[in-house]
């Protein structure tokens, strides 16, 4: 069972993520609880500013909730090893098809010849450079308390000038969560989280862990999901962030037992 | 009465018979041909149940039956977080079963896990919908 509380608004986007975490937060109030926060359009951002082919940073965006993967085919593309399409050097559009088995299923035979051109094409673009991958790692290991972690986030400034509006968004969320009399020492912000198990969060994301329960799964997660709204939509949208309340886990960290 | 639950058929069955046969405990099929029931000898006190090897996980997982013999692949499969409720006690070596990952023949341009992802993302954009993975193994899939 879950209680869910969304904010669907336009008007001001970081206001409405401090207001969404702060309703979840009071009314949690009375729990002994640890808060971990993130922000996947930092993330985002930060693949968007690699210096490298469109093909590659599509890829790395479509994986970043998948951290294994994405650590993966990001390692994968600073090499230029294995980025390399020797294998299709033999490739011909007649011949190569002449001995395989026959063309079954939707994907067609031009559609193997088009990946393979493209990845042809790609393997061109010089691999991502070991800098940009300590970067990004370098981002990724980003794990404290929220304004240390701001500072953190602002000493890669200068590396990776992507990161600007994506931090300057991240610090008026600590503003206005201050403003909410949020205590911004007491909150941890891990720059990874909110990677695995929230796929569709797009920005802001937090989740409320039971601090005497330390095994139980998080008793309220949230974020912000606008890309969500904008692929249901189909070309309409709106600015969407929330989260959900587990009670049944409200019960079990008070030390009551549940069945089921 | 401690419940041992054991596969019902086949080669696992016959497995099962005889890793316990020769630990000293044997394991006997009742002679009847709709009921799977069966008797053990050589401990007191325990019930044999002949089940389908895919049931096992799940009649563990409902403490219908204590003890089970089945395979690791389907007690990942039938029981999500299956570490919270089960303990596997002892890997017996025995039923090995590979989940095989396969594609069309003539998508000659998918040799690795790389290319399918890739080819995959090409697929969604050109055709508006995922790529089809059929399996009737959907958590091991997923988590793959």
């Amino acid at each position: 069972m879950q209680v869910g509380y969304e904010i669907f608004d336009r008007t001001d986007v970081i206001q409405s993520d401090a207001d969404a975490f702060c309703r979840i937060k009071n009314a949690l109030s009375d729990l002994p609880l640890k808060v971990a926060t993130g922000d996947i359009g930092i993330l985002m951002a930060a693949v968007s500013g690699l210096k490298t082919t469109d093909r590659r940073k599509k890829s790395l965006l479509r994986h970043i909730w998948r951290p294994q993967r994405f650590k993966t085919i990001l390692e994968k593309f600073t090499d230029e090893v294995s980025l390399s399409t020797k294998r299709f050097d033999s490739f011909d559009e007649e011949k190569s098809f002449e001995n395989q088995a026959k063309e079954i299923g939707l994907r067609s035979k031009s559609e193997i010849i088009e990946r393979i051109e493209s990845l042809r094409q790609d393997s061109k673009a010089s691999p991502i450079s070991k800098t940009e991958l300590g970067l990004i790692n370098s981002l990724l290991n980003i794990g404290d308390k929220c304004p240390q972690a701001l500072i953190k986030l602002k000493n890669l400034l200068p590396d990776m000038p992507a990161l600007q509006s994506a931090i300057e968004k991240f610090e008026k969320r600590l503003t206005a969560l201050d403003h909410a009399n949020v205590d911004l020492s007491s909150i941890d912000f891990e720059a990874s989280y909110g990677r695995t198990s929230m796929e569709y969060y797009d920005g802001f994301v937090f989740g409320f862990y039971s601090d005497s329960y330390a095994d139980l799964p998080p008793i309220a997660t949230g974020g912000r999901y606008d890309a969500l709204t904008k692929h249901i939509g189909k070309g309409r949208e709106i600015p969407a962030v929330g989260g959900v309340v587990r009670p049944d886990l409200i019960v079990k960290s008070k030390g009551f037992e549940t069945n089921g | 009465m401690v419940k041992l639950g054991v596969p019902s058929k086949g080669r696992l069955m016959e497995e099962t018979f005889s890793w316990f046969d020769s630990r000293g405990v044997h394991l006997e099929r009742t002679e009847s041909k709709r009921e799977y029931a069966g008797y053990v000898k050589g401990i007191q006190g325990i019930e044999l149940l002949l089940l389908s090897a895919s049931e096992i996980p799940t009649e563990l997982n409902e403490g219908r039956i204590h003890f089970g013999v089945t395979g690791s692949d389907l007690v990942c499969e039938k029981v999500p977080n299956w570490g919270q409720n089960l303990e596997a006690i002892k890997y017996l070596g025995f039923g090995f079963a590979d989940l095989v990952l396969s594609v069309p023949k003539f998508w000659i341009d998918v040799d690795t896990l790389d290319d399918l992802d890739s080819a995959a993302e090409a697929f969604r954009e050109k055709h508006g919908f995922r790529l089809r993975i059929a399996t009737k193994y959907h958590y091991l899939a997923r988590e793959f």
